[in-house]
This record gives C-alpha cells, structure tokens and sequence, in this order.
C-alpha cells in the first residue's frame, strides 16, 4: 500500500492483546503483518525471482489496487476497484497454496471516487481474524465477509458521515483489536478515529480529530502494560484507549500525513521530514524527543524496526539503517526509487519493492547487503505480504505468490 | 421444529402450489430483512442472518433478490448484491443452470434500476456470451449508463474502423449520430476529437449541459477559514426574492453587487480569479436560473479546487468544506428535483489563505444534468 500504517517488532511485551499476533504464524492478518511490524517470523524465505522464475502461482485481479493482500486461514484476501468511475469495488478470496479463486464479491460505491491518478478506491488494506475479511475502500465503503463469502455486516461510512471523503484518495487501513475494528478517518472537511464491532459493525467509539487530510494508519502500542492506538497526522501523534477511544495523550509535532509511525520498545518511532523517536511520557508527564536524525528520513514508505534497528527508505530511494537508541546512522544503501510501498522483513531479509516492481532484497547479515533486484516487469504500489514461504506481491492486474511450496529455494 | 409446525409443513408439501408460495413468502421475509438496513450499521444482524439464508439458495430465487434491489437504496443494495454473487457463484461452481431467460427478460426491462440491470447483464454473460451481441446494439440510448456506455464502446470500435478504411464521411457521419449518446467524459472526449479531426464542431460545454451564463458576486470575507461557516446575503435570501439586478451587499473590499459572467471554457470553467479579481481569503456566489418545462429528477454536478455549497431552489444540496486536493468534472455530485418553471442554482466558492503555487486556483464548474449525466439542453 502506498500509504498506511506501521506497527512495531515482535518482542515479546507486546503481544499480549493484540488480535493479530494471536494468529498462526503463517498468517499475514492485516497491513504489513503481524501486530502491523512489518516483519515474520518465517524462514527459507527467497531472495530471487522474476516474471518467469520462481513464481509459485499468479492470479489474474478485476481491478486496480494499492491495497495489500492479507492471509488468515489459508486464504488470500484481496481487494481491487474497477470501472471508468472506479466505482466497482471488489473482494477477493484465494486459496493460499494453490492460488484458485475461493470467491469475489463487489459492493457498488457509495462514497466520492474522486482521487489522484496513482491511487485507487483499493488503496486501504483489508485486515482479517480468520473468522471474517473486514475490507475498507477509500469510497469509505466498508463490508465484513466471513471465509465463505457470506457479508457479515456492511456500513457506508461516506453515508453515515457525508464530509468523510478527500479529493486525493483515501488510504488509511484499519486495524484489527481485540474485537474492534479500528479506523483513523481524516479528512479536510471532518475528521475522527472510529471503532467499530468486528461482529455487528456497531460503533463502539468514535472520537473527533483535528481536521486535516491524512493518510496513515494507526498502530496499536504497548507501555506500562497498557495498550494504546496511536495515530499520526500532519499534526502529530495522538494516543488513545482502544476501548473507549479516550485521549491519553497528545505530541504535537509537524509529522508526515503518509508513511507511519513504528513502534520499538516502549518508543515510538515517527517519520516527519526526519524520523523523530519519541518516549510517551509516564502518567501526565509530556512525550519526550529522545532523538531527530536529518540522515535517516521517510518519505512515502513507512519506517520498520527490528532488533534495535530503524530502517527507512527517503524519497530518493536511500535506504538508512540507524541505532534506533541513538539514531546514528549505521550505514545506507542507495536503492532504485521511487518507492511507494513499505519494506517488509523476514528470514533476516528487508524486501523493498520500488514503483516498477523490482524487489531489492537486503540480506541484513550479508557484507554486500543487496543480494537481489527482482523485476515483475509491472507497477507495484501495494508493500508485499509473507506467508506460508511465500512474499505475495499485487499490482493492479495480477496478485503474484513467489517461491514457498515445494520450490523454496528461489534464491 | 416443533411438532405442530412440522405436521403443517408436510401437509403443505403435498400441495405443490402451497409450497412455491410458502418459499415466496419466506424469500420475501429474507429480503424484508435485509432492506431493513440503516444508517451507522442499523439493522445488520438481521440482515446479516437474512442474507446468510439468502446466500444458501439456489439460482431459482436469483431473479427474486435481484428484483428486490429496485428502489433499495445503496447500503440494502450492496447486500442483496453480496447475496445475487454467492448464489450465482455458487450455482455455476455446482454445475447448475442460471435462469438466463430470466435474466436476459430483466435486463431488456427498462423499469429496473440501472444496477440491477447491469448486475443481471453480467450473470447471464457468464452463462450466455452471444448475449452481448444481442442486446448491446440496442442500448445507446439506455437509461442505465453503464449498459449505455458498453453500446458506445461498441459503435466507437465500428467508426473508427470505418476511419480506419478510409471511409471518412461515413466515420464523421457514426461519430456524430455516436456523440448525442454518450455519456462518460473519457467516451465524449475520445468522439469529440474524432469529430474535429474530420472537419466538425463539438461544443462540449452544450453537450454535458454545463451552465455558461452566470450572475457573480463577491469577494466576500473568507480570511482565517471564516467564510465557509458564514451565511452572506446570497444565501439567506429566498430564492424568489433573490435580485441578482440590483442587490448590493457588504462585501470584503466594499459594497458588491451581482455581475454577468460568461464563460466560453469548453469545460464550463469559471475563473473567478479573473472575474472578480485574485484574491485569497475569499468567498464568491454564483447564481444561475434554469427553466424546466416540467417537474423532473436531475443530478446536480460541481468541479472546483475549493471549499463548496450548492442550493437548489434554496435547499442546500451539497457541501464540501476541502481545498486544494485536484479538480475534476463531476467531481461533486447531489441529486435534486428542478420544479416546472424557474429554478435557481446557487453556488457558493470560498478560496483560502494557501500560499503554494497549487494553490492559487478559485474557480469551478457546475452542470445540471439528467440521471445518465446527459446535459439539460
């Protein structure tokens, strides 16, 4: 996805409580995986691959999308717009090994499908917990299906709020808590962060928020054995209770409406011009800076933390490891940019997918760190999933499953 | 099941008419459900159970819930379309025969919602591909736009190979019988350039029916995002009292009074940076009448870079309080219904205090169009 949300790495403090890190290992349960860190805990994962080569199956899509796939339960959940309005708004079911299509489903927009040419009204990330799919669409349509097909619930939330829209596209994922759906809904005209009820689609809270176009999402974040969802803006960052929606606090902060923050530890990890940590206060106590680095920077992409490391790609395609106590900057690599989607990390490998499609695969134990550049020969905007040994790319026409199965040595 | 129940429905089995009307009723009370829909998630658990029993029936009810999405609004439409999808899906993976007859009867039937006949259009090309020979040619003038838009599309490809062969008075001749048909930007521009290219004159602005003929008036105070919020004159005046002559208001660098405005932007674009002078941290009305020789439905269509509200006959219609995020035509959509007679049209443009390049932009473009978008002439 071009625009989304980040989480924080697997340790172990955090796992109490967040839905998607009670899910199997090999499932990839909402936007960039896990608990929202980017990273899996699978092995063999491979390192080459084209078109042609070590691809494990490849479906045909209806539409267009920057949304990521997800996978729960052996299945690929997907989603895609289509139509001269991009007004069709599709999801999609595929068997996880083998690539068949299990089922689709189209809603018909309800909300304003008015947006820039790069983005389409598939631009969130659908988030699943194994019992349902709950797809957002940047029309603000949004539909729960359980694994069959069947539409659990459905809200048009552009009906139900009728300023919620923005001229350049919507693209904020939800995320999946507990039994919450969680949606940080920005916009110039109203803005607010919702929950929802993952078995009615009912409000459980709904909080207003500093008007503005935004498009990141937000991240669930443990401290003090305390869960907080975060959500950065242009504004900054502000923290709230999961289950009433009430502020615990507030950073005001010029931060970047794109790329999201990361969580690492107890820190927060926020891209504005420059990655910026920053340590929630204790009780009342104010956030506090702990560091600004002008040498490591996101621009469209969002930052990853893993291991006491922060990584993230500029907008010129550099790519930055830094100390994430100190923010020195350990060292960069220069990728081929632009980047649109969000590195994601596994078997001790970041895959960073650029705008053409090619993949550089950064081996993070290697002296020569990237041991691959892996064409699809077609736009890639979507940041890539991990599953069952396979990295699951989508453009807008084909949902691709790259080694996994019985060939996992790709690279 | 009690006993009772149970005795009664055995009973029922022996009468086959009984029971179709049995399953009517059931069928009927599923659907009742689901359109039970409302706002903020109203009624989805019964929906959700409803559409759950809706999705294990087979193709023989597919005609009946598709029936049932006439008039249902969008949140019960997308239901019922999530059910129509399972059960021909479903249907096809079993081997078992859509109701193509059925289909092919609904699509041809002009009274159904454009969605429902284009979701029973693309069931029956599923089971049956010729049909796309046999009903498209008839569909140029179809209310339902994106059935129209496919018979467009069909013509476009017979022109151009007629262009293709040379054939350029026969080509000129299809574009121009093509264009009064066509409804999409991206089609009417595509036939627009054919047209001109072989000697002829579109006048696009007329096509799509935007308003050309404007009375302006402005600048009024908008400084610090105040003149979204604020009601000026324009707005509170009763439509039939409006005096788009005479009135002088109070506006931000002195008394303003209504001014003629025609644009010849082919697009109906209104710069009002060059009709009012450019300016930042204002707001502007536009105001327009229209005369309908009879009451009629119509679709209300805006494009500006800027914060908007429109009224129709004084009922506010639409509003957007956004700046800056692209412009485009049709961007902004409100239904309305124009009464026999005089109308007025008021649009209410406010720029703000940006000061990037991109920014600087104060102007839109509003049409007032049937419901296949095709312009009022």
């Amino acid at each position: 996805m071009r625009r989304g949300f980040h989480g924080h790495a697997l340790a172990a403090a955090f796992v109490i409580g967040i839905a998607g890190l009670h899910a199997p290992a090999a499932d990839w349960p909402g936007w960039r995986g896990p608990g929202g860190s980017g990273i899996s805990e699978e092995t063999g994962l491979p390192s080459r691959w084209s078109a042609s080569e070590n691809v494990r199956w490849k479906a045909e899509l209806p539409g267009r999308g920057l949304s990521s796939p997800v996978i729960a339960g052996g299945k690929v959940y997907l989603t895609a717009s289509s139509g001269p309005k991009q007004d069709r708004l599709h999801v999609l079911a595929f068997d996880a090994t083998t690539g068949r299509k299990l089922w689709e489903r189209q809603l018909w927009a309800t909300g304003d499908t008015q947006c820039h040419p790069k983005t389409s009204m598939a631009a969130p990330t659908p988030a699943s917990d194994g019992a349902r799919v709950y797809a957002l669409f940047a029309t603000c349509d949004l539909a729960a299906y359980d694994a069959a097909g069947r539409l659990a619930w459905y809200r048009s939330l552009a009906r139900d709020y009728p300023d919620l829209s923005n001229q350049v596209g919507m693209a904020a994922s939800p995320v999946l808590w507990e039994d919450l759906l969680v949606m940080a809904l920005d916009t110039d005209s109203t803005a607010f962060a919702i929950a929802v009820d993952t078995a009615t689609g009912a409000n459980r809270w709904k909080s207003e928020r500093p008007r503005g176009i935004n498009w990141t999402t937000p991240i669930f974040f443990r401290r003090d054995s305390r869960v907080e969802v975060v959500v950065q803006s242009g504004k900054g960052l502000t923290a709230y209770e999961p289950r009433t929606g009430e502020v615990r606090w507030v950073h005001q902060a010029g931060l970047n409406p794109i790329a999201s923050p990361v969580a690492g530890g107890e820190v927060l990890f926020a891209p504005g011009g420059n990655i910026s940590a920053i340590l929630p206060g204790a009780g009342d106590e104010s956030p506090r800076v702990l560091w600004t680095s002008p040498r490591i920077k996101a621009s469209t992409a969002s930052p990853l933390h893993h291991e006491s490391r922060v990584y993230a790609i500029a907008s010129a395609g550099v790519l930055a490891c830094a100390d994430a106590a100190t923010g020195e900057v350990l060292w960069q690599e220069r990728l081929q940019g632009p980047f649109s989607a969000s590195p994601v990390l596994g078997d001790g490998k970041l895959y960073c997918v650029n705008e053409e499609g090619i993949t550089a695969v950064v081996d993070l134990r290697a002296e020569n760190r990237v041991v691959a550049k892996n064409p699809l020969g077609e736009g890639i905007l979507a940041s890539p999933a991990i599953s069952g040994g396979s990295i699951f790319l989508r453009s807008d026409r084909y949902l691709y499953a790259i080694g996994g199965g019985s060939d996992r040595t790709g690279g | 099941m009690s006993l009772r129940i149970q005795t009664y429905l055995l009973c029922l089995s022996c009468v086959p008419g009984s029971v179709a009307e049995l399953r009517a009723d059931d069928i009927q009370s599923l659907l009742a459900r689901v359109k039970a829909v409302g706002p903020e998630g109203a009624g989805n658990a019964g929906a959700s159970a409803a559409s759950g029993e809706l999705c294990e029936r087979g193709p023989q009810d597919l005609l009946d819930v598709l029936r049932a999405m006439d008039r249902a609004g969008p949140l019960a439409a997308n239901w019922l379309r999530s059910a129509v999808d399972a059960i021909a899906e479903k249907a096809l993976a079993d081997g078992r025969p859509l109701p193509a007859r059925g289909l092919e009867e609904l699509v041809l039937d002009r009274s159904h919602d454009g969605h429902v006949r284009r979701l029973a259009y693309e069931w029956l090309l599923r089971v049956d591909p010729s049909a796309s020979d046999r009903l498209v040619p008839g569909m140029l003038d179809d209310p339902a736009v994106e059935l129209r838009r496919d018979a467009v599309a069909r013509e476009l490809v017979v022109a151009e190979k007629l262009l293709d062969e040379g054939k350029k008075g026969e080509a000129r001749s299809a574009f121009e019988r093509l264009l009064p048909a066509s409804r999409d930007e991206d089609q009417v521009s595509r036939i627009a350039k054919k047209i001109e290219e072989l000697g002829g004159k579109v006048d696009l602005a007329r096509h799509f029916g935007f308003i050309r003929d404007w009375r302006i008036v402005g600048p009024f105070e908008g400084s610090g995002g105040v003149g979204y919020a604020t009601a000026y004159p324009p707005e509170t005046a009763l439509p039939e009292a409006l005096d788009l002559e005479k009135a002088e208001y109070p506006g931000k660098p002195g008394p303003v009074r209504w001014v003629e405005h025609t644009t010849a932007d082919p697009g109906g674009v209104v710069d009002l940076n060059k009709a009012l002078g450019k300016q930042m941290g204002v707001v502007a009305y536009g105001a327009a009448r229209i005369r309908s020789a009879e009451e009629r439905p119509v679709s209300v269509r805006a494009g500006t870079p800027n914060a908007l509200k429109i009224w129709l006959n004084g009922r506010l219609v639409f509003t957007r309080e956004e700046y800056h995020h692209g412009s485009a035509m049709d961007q902004h959509r409100a239904d309305g219904v124009l009464r026999k007679g005089e109308n007025l049209i008021l649009i209410k443009v406010c720029q703000n205090e940006q000061t990037d390049d991109w920014a600087q932009s104060w102007s839109f473009q509003l049409r007032v169009c049937d419901l296949t978008g095709g312009g009022l002439q």
